[in-house]
């Protein structure tokens, strides 16, 4: 089996891993490593690859691994690329909260037509309110929050109506 | 007279934290209040009793006057701590708390409403001999009168809100015009007061490492202030918290222009989030002498018992993406390691498994280091910074140790815009080629995404990943 392993803000790597035992042959882009990670209960778990052995704590999340290592924390995400064939691409159809807050105005609802880069919400976080803009042209299909609701990072707030394939990005 | 037997923490998370361990130490017994999202919270584990509060957000729960004092009553708390933040500074909350029998850890309420305004303040100030920055003389009525009073200040001034803080204005439309400082460094006095007329200062802090307007990174003492310097600033912090009839600690802030000129910006009437820099470098427990001095205690020290021992540093760990625009995190602290060692001390608010929600401030931990001098602190820092481990929220501890290795920073060469100036400097480097592959190997080898089922017994797994 393949997965995609990204560190964050980097390019994917593809990896296989094949276990035995305690320890696992790796494969990154093409090149096998021998590897093994022994958890050390309070300790931090050891990483080993090839020869070389660092301290590392990990914590999973679903897709999400994150490990310090190296004075610091890193995100990584591991894609099954079988699973995300399957369950569709994240596309321009929807704006979502690039960090938690609080919707302070609404300016568009159900069916109407939008152009790229026009207001959709005005959100508030940190005491600082910032505007969320349609990435394409299209028509709104759903508004997700209604003024005075607060989300998380990543939700949903207005969903376009979506394009099929040989559909031009027309409103 | 005697300290109170029980007493009420008005507060959460680290600060909470924190009183807590000296009521404790003191054999003062302790009682958290809490809004439901901090229920499993570590304010309560560490509290001998704990009340709920509500609210119409859980922020406004803290807020909460009339259900904080009647926890008071209803559990026989003799007193009440307010930490920081919330109503620490509100004089309303300092009367109902004494009106209804229970002792008020803090200053009293005339003093807070002086220095709460800003132009009051300025003006108290300047009548106590606390050098203050050129401007209007008291708030200007409109654009015409700004720009009058600016062109006699000479420019370039800034336009201030008289309520507000932390680059914050509260509802209060009173504006007025003010010198800027060219490059200015933030250095801040803490002063102890008890009602027997004693009056002294811990020598100062230096808090000009800042993003946003809040301050991320505060050492004592500063490295920019001598002996002479000091003992200027520490009197007329001492000459203006007499001048209002202090009480308990509190903290004159100032800023210090690169001649070495110092000027008055506000008076912050409660414990200040950065105050365990001046008990690692004094060894006086502040929380502490605010309790006495609240019990009618005199203040057992004077002012040539206080002396600076080395140097001490505190980085603010906030759940934010620094390189990012410092927006906030959120999400699940699966995993919490907190760094011990020579000189480290770390006030946490957060407990493993717990959630960082948007409902409240995104610090998590103080971590502070204490050397025998500044260079030895900075390392210990940058150990400590490197050895806290939080997994699951994204926070700030990589950006921090940056900022503290630039050579600026250890030449003791900042200011307020130090963060902006030095934003190329302060960008994260592109991970090693080998150190992304250690990650990649490690998170391979942590995902489920390989089900440990799947182990090839030998010798087919030394061949290679042959199945797909």
């Amino acid at each position: 089996m393949q997965v995609e392993i990204t560190l964050s803000g980097g390019e994917p790597h593809t990896v296989e891993l094949v276990r035995r035992g305690a320890a696992a042959v790796v494969t990154v882009d093409g090149r096998c490593y021998d590897a093994a990670l022994a958890t050390g209960g309070p300790e931090p778990s050891r990483l080993t690859v090839d020869t070389v052995t660092e301290p590392v704590w990990t914590a999973v999340d679903g897709d999400t691994v994150w490990v310090h290592a190296f004075g610091r924390a890193w995100e990584l995400s591991v894609l099954d690329p079988r699973r995300r064939a399957l369950g569709g691409a994240v596309s321009d159809d929807v704006s979502t909260a690039p960090m938690p807050g609080t919707t302070i105005a609404v300016a568009v609802r159900g069916g109407q037509a939008v152009g790229a880069g026009e207001r959709l919400v005005v959100i508030e976080s940190m005491k600082m309110q910032s505007e969320i803009v349609a990435m394409r042209d299209g028509v709104v299909d759903q508004v997700f929050v209604d003024v005075g609701d607060t989300f998380e990072r990543g939700a949903p707030l207005v969903g376009l109506v979506p394009l099929s394939d040989d559909e031009p990005a027309a409103s | 007279m005697s300290l109170p037997a029980k007493v009420l923490v008005a507060n959460r998370g680290e600060i909470a934290v924190r009183i807590i361990r000296t009521l404790r130490e003191l054999g003062i017994a302790s009682v958290a209040v809490y809004h439901a999202l901090d229920a499993d919270g570590p304010a309560v584990r560490a509290a001998d009793e704990a009340i709920e509060l509500t609210g119409e957000t859980p922020v406004g729960a803290y807020l909460q006057i009339d259900q904080i004092v009647a926890a008071a009553v209803g559990t026989g708390a003799e007193a009440i701590h307010p930490g920081f933040g919330f109503l620490s500074e509100n004089p309303a909350m300092a009367e109902a708390v004494t009106a209804a029998g229970v002792t008020w850890i803090g200053p009293p309420p005339g003093a807070m409403r002086a220095m709460g305004d800003k132009l009051t303040s300025k003006r108290l100030a300047a009548e106590a001999g606390v050098p203050i920055l050129p401007g209007s003389d008291g708030a200007v009525a409109d654009a015409d009168a700004a720009v009058a009073a600016a062109e006699r200040t000479g420019y370039p001034v800034l336009v201030k809100a008289s309520a507000g803080g932390g680059g914050k204005g509260f509802g209060d439309g009173r504006v007025f015009v003010e010198r800027f400082v060219q490059r200015p460094r933030h250095i801040e006095v803490q002063v102890l007061a008890d009602g027997h007329g004693t009056v002294l200062h811990l020598g100062e802090r230096e808090c000009s490492i800042q993003r946003r307007y809040q301050k991320v990174i505060e050492e004592c003492p500063s490295p920019f202030v001598d002996e002479q310097m000091r003992a200027a600033m520490g009197e007329t912090a001492v000459a203006l918290a007499r001048a209002v009839g202090y009480r308990s600690a509190g903290t004159v802030e100032m800023i210090a222009d690169q001649r070495g000129d110092f000027y008055f910006l506000e008076m912050n009437t409660r414990l200040q989030v950065e105050h365990p820099v001046t008990e690692l470098v004094t060894g006086i427990d502040i929380v502490a002498e605010q309790i006495r001095v609240a019990a009618g205690e005199r203040l057992t020290i004077s002012q040539a018992d206080v002396t600076l021992r080395g140097h001490a540093i505190e980085c603010r760990v906030y759940a934010e993406d620094a390189d990012a625009g410092f927006y906030p995190a959120t999400g699940r602290l699966a995993l919490v390691r907190f760094p011990v060692g020579d000189g480290i001390r770390v006030d946490a608010g957060v407990l493993e498994g717990g959630e960082v929600s948007s409902s409240f401030d995104p610090m998590i931990a103080k971590v502070c280091a204490h050397g025998a001098t500044r260079s030895e602190a900075i390392a210990r820092e940058r150990a400590a910074l490197r050895d806290t481990v939080l997994l699951g929220v994204t926070t700030n501890t990589a950006f921090l140790e940056r900022v503290l290795a630039t050579p600026e920073f250890g030449r003791g060469e900042t200011h307020t815009g130090f963060i902006d100036e030095h934003a190329d400097a302060l960008i994260q480097t592109p991970t090693p080629a080998a150190s992304e592959l250690a990650l990649v190997v490690t998170a391979a080898l942590a995902s489920p995404a390989f089900d440990r089922r799947w182990t090839v017994p030998e010798p087919l797994a030394s061949i290679g990943p042959w199945i797909s």
